[in-house]
């Protein structure tokens, strides 16, 4: 039987004293796919933020489990070390930092070596052509003056190069046109393996078509209401949030 | 010594405090100039390139307070001592008021940057560095101007004083880039000036980071049609260093450009003034003259001043000036963080990243990489 891989207990979450999470719960084995989906504004963001350790985002209660290990506490650079990623859902630019260079610190520092320049090189290029991520692309600023699309094929390369435990993905599909949708979506299935969890954030079931979660969480109001296999993000498209905002009422 | 007396934003007198009264305080005579490239210059053939000569002649520079410019101009005369040299283009002229005179012929196109290298010594209270660079038509050059202290130089108090014009012909491009290593003990003073010709360009560099106190002055006349200025002006300011900068364009003759860029980093208790000035004149329609004062202060107690100003005497023309300050992006940060990146390197990281848009323009190779390391040579 699989292992825990990624456990959230209880967790409630604050910005700005706004309550924005609420006593939600989650766990997701090794080897599993798992889909939160909720309208706008529901908090799903919040959670991704908050789960990665965003500084501005208080946890007010709860716990967030990595393999065993509480991280609840733990920096943003420590929850990388151990394995964790957010894929953002908007990757903010960073003007005089290029692309190369900054995957060749972090992985300096997730790896917690020095890997040789010869060997990094290589294997920066060849998983960036996986991605038709073109090689000009590396000496540009990171983030800067890429479309929706081509940031977050670069936030895919980047999972893809640091080989997470658990991987959250937010919103990866916005701003993908179809062929990119399919190729973010293959190197996410590649990454799947029975020693990593993903979760994956999403509006639609548009991305659920070409990865198949073993569970879907609808998320209401900072809570998570109903939880079911994969036909529940087909149940979800074909009938709406609105049925699944009682639930939080009551 | 001299101590430089830095204004403060309320100083009324602000733009002409100071830098007069040590500009012409009288200097030691150890040692101003100690290396002008190119390094082989006596094999030069006087008519094939530079030549110099550091001895021999004298030169009285004059300080000329002229309405229309608002500005400060050096006047020399030069008196060759050893006739065989009075036609040459590049002559340097050392007597006791130690002023380099630099002249480039038309044409003239440099193979290589030219280095000058200030070094201020040792037990010299002050150092003077006077320095006018004639730059005759059609001539394309790049100057790197290096400052640093001698060794042991780190215990003695000391000021060092650049007074630089450039005088610059129709249809020529000059490239300037001056940095300082000087140490936390030494104060400086930068007087630096140009004259812009027709269809020329200046593009001037200077980037601080060491000296505790100091004010750097650049003022460009855009004298010519056609004619361009682009100053670029890095601070990194520590402890309790107090840094004055001062950048001023004219205009005043049709269809002339400037573009200046000031970024400061600033840490502890450090202050930096800013003055920035766009003026144009009646004349000088159609100008398009750009400012921008960008400050990251990575401390509470750290200071900026930031007075861009704009003087407009004419109709159409597009200018535009502006400041920002900020302290470090926490989305970028958490960003950075987020790939596993420790929080200490990534502030440097984002630091650096502040100056890189004015420090990857460095026109020299060997300089950029001092500032920027082997950034863009990984891939």
């Amino acid at each position: 039987m699989s292992k825990t891989i990624f456990e959230v207990k209880n967790l409630e979450v604050s910005v700005e004293d706004k309550k924005i999470v609420n006593d939600l719960s989650l766990s997701i084995k090794a080897g599993e796919v798992h889909a939160i989906m909720g309208r706008n504004g529901s908090g799903k963001t919040t959670l991704a933020n908050s789960l990665m350790g965003h500084p501005a985002y208080t946890v007010l209660a709860g716990k967030v489990i990595l393999d065993g290990e509480d991280i609840t506490e733990c920096s943003p650079d420590e929850r990388a070390k151990k394995r964790l990623f957010l894929g953002f859902q908007y990757p903010v630019a960073v003007p005089g930092v290029s692309l190369g260079n900054f995957l060749r610190t972090s992985l300096g520092f997730v790896r917690g070596e020095e890997i040789p320049k010869k060997e990094l090189r290589k294997l920066i290029k060849s998983e960036a052509t996986a991605l038709n991520v073109p090689d000009d692309f590396l000496s540009r600023s990171l983030n800067e003056g890429f479309s929706g699309g081509e940031k977050k094929r670069i936030e895919t390369l980047q999972m893809q190069l640091l080989q997470p435990k658990v991987a959250i993905m937010d919103e990866t599909d916005s701003g993908l046109d179809i062929d990119a949708l399919k190729l973010v979506a293959e190197k996410i299935n590649s990454l799947r393996s029975p020693d990593r969890g993903i979760l994956l954030i999403t509006h639609y079931q548009r991305l659920l078509e070409y990865i198949k979660p073993d569970q879907v969480h609808v998320m209401i109001k900072g809570k998570i209401v109903k939880s079911g296999g994969a036909s529940l993000a087909l149940d979800l498209e074909s009938r709406g949030y609105d049925e699944f905002a009682g639930a939080s009422n009551g | 010594m001299v101590e430089l007396q830095l204004p403060t934003a309320k100083d009324e007198n602000y733009r002409y405090v100071s830098l007069r009264d040590v500009a012409w305080t009288k200097q030691d005579s150890t040692t101003v100039l100690k290396e002008v490239l190119p390094e082989d210059w006596s094999s030069i053939d006087a008519d094939q390139g530079l030549r110099v000569l550091l001895q021999g002649a004298y030169a009285k520079p004059q300080v000329l307070e002229d309405k229309d410019f608002k500005g400060v101009q050096l006047s020399v005369e030069a008196r060759p001592v050893f006739e065989k040299f009075k036609d040459d283009f590049f002559c340097g002229l050392i007597g006791e008021e130690k002023t380099l005179v630099v002249k480039v012929p038309r044409g003239f196109n440099s193979k290589k940057v030219l280095r000058l290298s200030d070094v201020v010594a040792s037990g010299v209270p002050t150092t003077i560095h006077r320095c006018v660079i004639e730059v005759a038509e059609q001539v394309d050059l790049v100057i790197h101007n290096d400052l640093s202290n001698e060794k042991k130089a780190n215990d003695h108090k000391s000021s060092f004083v650049s007074i630089l014009h450039f005088e610059i012909a129709d249809e020529s491009r000059v490239k300037f880039f001056i940095d300082q290593s000087l140490t936390t003990s030494t104060a400086f003073a930068f007087r630096h000036s140009a004259v812009v010709g027709k269809n020329s360009t200046l593009s001037y560099w200077g980037y601080h980071k060491g000296a505790s106190r100091g004010q750097h002055r650049v003022e460009c006349i855009v004298a010519g049609e056609g004619g361009h200025s682009e100053v670029k002006l890095g601070v990194r300011a520590q402890n309790k260093d107090a840094i004055d900068i001062w950048a001023q364009n004219y205009h005043n003759v049709k269809n002339t450009t400037s573009d200046t860029k000031v970024w400061n980093v600033l840490e502890d208790e450090a202050i930096v003034v800013f003055n920035g000035n766009i003026d144009i004149g009646i004349e000088g329609l159609y100008t398009q003259a750009y400012q921008s004062n960008k400050n990251l202060l990575l401390s509470d107690k750290a200071q900026v001043h930031s007075m861009p100003k704009l003087e407009i005497s004419t109709d159409d023309v597009k200018c535009s000036h502006g400041a920002t300050i900020a302290s470090l992006d926490s989305d970028q940060l958490f960003y950075l963080q987020s790939r596993g990146i420790d929080g200490p390197t990534s502030e440097k990281i984002l630091v650096d990243a502040f100056g890189y848009t004015v420090l990857s323009e460095i026109p020299l190779g060997s300089v950029r990489n001092r500032y920027l390391g082997d950034e863009g040579d990984f891939l």
